[in-house]
C-alpha cells in the first residue's frame, strides 16, 4: 500500500532528479566564481537528500499515513475553468470569459441551479468590467473582438 | 527629539487624505475578504496584490499592511460569532470568544477584542518605532557572508518552528529556492529552466505562486470537506460597548498578551500565530480561575487578541530593519516592496524616510481605522458569512484569474496560475507546509546573491561563512532553536497544538 510519506519522499527525489539533471548542463563554475548552475545543483542535491531521508524515516517508523483522497473533479474542473478563462480573455473579452469560468467552477461542487450560475456570472463579469477595467484602468478587452468599438 | 520628528514625519504621510484613502479601502478590503470563511491573510493578500500595483509605493504598502490587519481582524470577529476562526491566530480567541458569544455576550466579546487589539497595535507601534533604528545600525555591519547566514538561520526557524514534521518543511523551503531559480541568472545572463519559452526568462512571479497555492489548490481542498460554513449557529450581537468593569479586567490581559506579542512577532517563524497561543497558556496559568477558560473567559479573547496583533505589527521589525521577513506574510511584502524598486533593509529609513516612518504610522492609523469601522459594521460581516460557498468560490477564483492577468497584461500568467494550481494542490492535498514554500521562493534569490557575493570576496573560500562572530551568532540560536525543538517534551506539545 501507498503511504503519504513515500509519494512524499519520492516526489521530493523526483523533482531534485528533474533539477539536477538540466541543472548539471548549466556552467557550474567554482565557489570563488559561481555560475548559474551552483546554487540550482546543491539546493537540488539538498533535496534530494531531504527526500532520502523522509523515505528513511518512513521505512524506520515502520508505517505511515494514509495517502489523502484526491478530489479529481474539483481538480480538473477548476483547473480547466482557469484555462478556459485564458484562452478566452483575448478573443471573446472579460465578461465572456468571467461567465464561461464560474459554469464551469460551478460544475466543481455540488447542487445545480443553471440559472442562478448564469445570472452570478454575468454580475461578476459585468462587476469586474466596472471595477477593474473602468476604475481602475487595467488594460484587457471588454466585449468579443467582433464587437470592437462598441 | 529624534524620535518625535520621525512620528511626526510618519503622521504627515500617513495623514494626508489619499494615504487615509488607501488605508481605509486596505483596511475594508482586508477585513471583507478575511471574513470569509477559509481565506486568511496569506490569500487575501495575494489576491489584492495586484490592485496595488498602480499606486505609488507609500500607498501601495500602507494600503497592504491595512489588508493584512483587516483579514487578521476579520478572522478574530468570524471566530467569536460563529466559531469559524479565519486563519491560525484566531483559532485561539474562538474557544472563548464563541462561548461568550454563546452566553449573550458576542458584543462584549468583539468589544473586548477590538480594544485590545487597539491597545496592542498602539504600542507595538511605539515598539517599532523605538527599536527600528538601533536595529538597522546592526544591520549597517552585516557583509554578504553575515546576510547569508541571516537568512538561512531565519527560513530554518521560521519553518521549524512553525510546524512539527521538520524535514518536510525544510524540503518545501529547498523547493521554493529551486523554483525562485527558473528564469534568467542575473549574474551571468544565462537562462536556467526556462526550456526555450521566452515568456519564462523573467521566472514565475510570486503573487502567480501565492494565488495559486492559497488560492485556488485550497479552494479545491475545500471543496473536498463539503460542510464548509454550512448551518453555522450565529450568535446575536448584543450591547456593544463594555462595562467600566469588563474594561478593567482586560487590561492587564490585554498588557500581557501585547508584551508577550510584541517579543514573539519579532522572532522568525514566531509571528502572531504564535503569540496568541502562547498568550492564552500565560492567562490561562495565572487566572485565579482556570477552569473559566473555555467556557467564556474574557481574559481569553483579550489577551490573545492583543497578543496577535502586536506580533502581527512587530513581524514587521526584522522586515523593515534587517530586510528578512519572519512568515510568509512578510514574504509577500518582500515581494510587494521589490515591485516598487525597494529593496527591504536597513536602508530604506535612509532612503526612503517617508516611506518607512509613513509606513510605520500608518500601522497606527490603520488600527484606529478597523475599531472605527469594525464595531459598527459588525452586522455586515456577519451577513457575508451566510454567503454559501458555492457561490464564493466562484468569485474568488475569477479575481484571482483578472490579478494574475493584470500583472504583465498577460494571459500566459493566467497559464501559469492553472498548472500551479495543480502543483499547489498537490502540496495542499498531501498536508505539506505551503507557507515555507513561499518563503524560499522569494529569498532564493537573496539568498544566492549574497552567497554568490560572499565567496567571491573569499575567492572561494567556504570558512567566510563562519568567520565573523555575527554569522556564528546566527547559527548558534538555530542550533539552540533546533535542539530545543527536538527536545521530546517540546514535541509532544507541538503535536498538541497542531490538533
Amino acid at each position: 500500500m501507498l503511504h503519504r510519506e513515500m509519494v512524499v519522499g519520492a516526489g521530493c527525489m523526483l523533482v531534485a532528479g528533474f533539477f539536477l539533471l538540466y541543472g548539471l548542463q548549466l556552467p557550474f563554475g567554482t565557489a570563488g566564481r559561481m555560475g548559474p548552475g551552483f546554487l540550482p545543483v546543491v539546493t537540488a542535491g539538498i533535496l534530494g537528500l531531504l527526500g532520502a531521508a523522509i523515505l528513511v524515516q518512513y521505512v524506520i517508523a515502520g508505517g505511515g499515513q494514509a495517502l489523502p483522497r484526491v478530489n479529481w473533479r474539483a481538480l480538473f474542473l477548476v483547473t480547466l475553468s482557469i484555462l478556459a478563462f485564458a484562452v478566452l480573455l483575448k478573443p471573446a473579452g472579460l465578461v465572456v470569459s468571467s461567465v464561461v469560468l464560474i459554469l464551469i467552477a460551478d460544475f466543481a461542487s455540488e447542487g445545480r441551479n443553471f440559472r442562478r450560475t448564469l445570472l452570478s456570472g454575468l454580475l461578476l463579469g459585468l462587476a469586474s468590467a466596472g471595477i477593474f477595467v473602468k476604475a481602475i484602468g487595467l488594460q484587457m478587452p471588454l466585449w468579443p473582438s467582433f464587437m470592437a468599438g462598441f | 527629539m529624534d524620535l518625535l520628528q520621525n512620528i511626526a514625519l510618519g503622521l504627515g504621510v500617513a495623514l494626508t487624505l489619499n494615504n487615509l484613502l488607501y488605508a481605509f479601502v486596505g483596511c475594508l478590503l482586508g477585513t471583507l475578504i478575511g471574513v470569509l470563511p477559509g481565506l486568511g491573510p496569506l490569500a487575501t493578500i495575494s489576491m489584492l496584490l495586484p490592485l496595488t500595483y498602480a499606486l505609488p509605493p507609500e500607498a501601495a504598502l500602507i494600503m497592504l499592511a491595512g489588508i493584512y490587519y483587516g483579514a487578521q481582524y476579520g478572522g478574530s470577529t468570524t471566530a467569536i460569532i460563529v466559531n469559524l476562526p479565519g486563519e491560525s491566530s484566531a483559532v485561539v480567541t474562538a474557544l472563548d470568544g464563541y462561548q461568550l458569544a454563546r452566553q449573550g455576550k458576542a458584543g462584549l466579546a468583539l468589544a473586548s477584542a477590538a480594544i485590545s487589539s487597539f491597545f496592542a497595535g498602539t504600542i507595538a507601534t511605539v515598539f517599532i518605532t523605538v527599536m527600528a533604528k538601533p536595529l538597522a545600525q546592526v544591520a549597517f555591519q552585516f557583509g554578504p557572508a553575515e546576510y547569508f547566514a541571516m537568512m538561512v538561520v531565519g527560513l530554518l526557524l521560521a519553518t521549524v518552528l512553525s510546524n512539527a514534521r521538520m524535514i518536510e518543511s525544510v524540503a518545501m523551503v529547498v523547493l521554493g529556492i529551486l523554483l525562485s531559480c527558473v528564469g534568467t541568472d542575473i549574474t551571468s545572463g544565462d537562462e536556467r529552466f526556462t526550456f526555450g519559452v521566452t515568456k519564462l526568462f523573467d521566472g514565475f512571479d510570486f503573487v502567480v505562486m501565492a494565488m495559486a497555492v492559497f488560492g485556488f489548490a485550497e479552494i479545491i481542498k475545500n471543496l473536498s470537506e463539503q460542510d464548509q460554513g454550512a448551518n453555522l449557529g450565529t450568535a446575536k450581537i448584543t450591547r456593544l460597548m463594555p462595562r467600566w468593569a469588563d474594561i478593567k479586567s482586560i487590561i492587564w490581559p490585554a498588557t500581557r498578551g501585547t508584551a508577550i506579542g510584541s517579543v514573539l512577532g519579532v522572532l522568525p517563524g514566531g509571528g502572531a500565530a504564535l503569540g496568541s497561543f502562547a498568550s492564552y497558556a500565560a492567562e490561562k496559568k495565572i487566572a485565579k480561575d482556570p477552569s473559566q477558560f473555555g467556557k467564556g473567559a474574557l481574559a481569553g479573547v483579550a489577551g490573545p487578541e492583543a497578543a496577535n496583533n502586536a506580533a502581527s505589527q512587530t513581524s514587521f521589525i526584522p522586515l523593515l530593519t534587517l530586510g528578512m521577513p519572519s512568515n510568509a506574510v512578510m514574504a509577500l511584502m518582500v515581494g510587494a516592496m521589490m515591485i516598487h524598486d525597494i529593496t527591504p533593509g536597513p536602508r530604506v529609513m535612509e532612503t526612503n524616510p517617508s516611506l518607512f516612518w509613513g509606513l510605520i504610522a500608518s500601522m497606527w492609523v490603520g488600527n484606529l481605522m478597523l475599531v472605527i469601522l469594525n464595531l459598527p459594521l459588525v452586522g455586515l460581516w456577519v451577513k457575508l458569512l451566510t454567503v454559501p460557498y458555492k457561490l464564493l468560490y466562484p468569485a474568488i477564483m475569477l479575481l484571482c484569474c483578472i490579478g494574475a492577468y493584470s500583472l504583465k497584461n498577460d494571459v500566459f500568467e493566467v497559464y501559469l496560475a492553472a498548472i500551479m494550481c495543480v502543483v499547489g494542490y498537490g502540496i495542499v492535498a498531501l498536508n505539506l507546509p505551503a507557507a515555507p514554500l513561499l518563503m524560499g521562493f522569494i529569498l532564493g534569490p537573496m539568498l544566492e546573491e549574497n552567497l554568490r557575493r560572499a565567496l567571491l570576496i573569499s575567492r572561494g573560500d567556504f570558512s567566510v561563512l563562519f568567520s565573523s562572530w555575527i554569522s556564528l551568532g546566527f547559527y548558534a540560536v538555530a542550533l539552540v532553536a533546533l535542539v530545543a525543538m527536538l527536545a521530546p517534551s517540546v514535541q509532544k506539545k507541538r503535536v498538541l497544538l497542531e490538533e
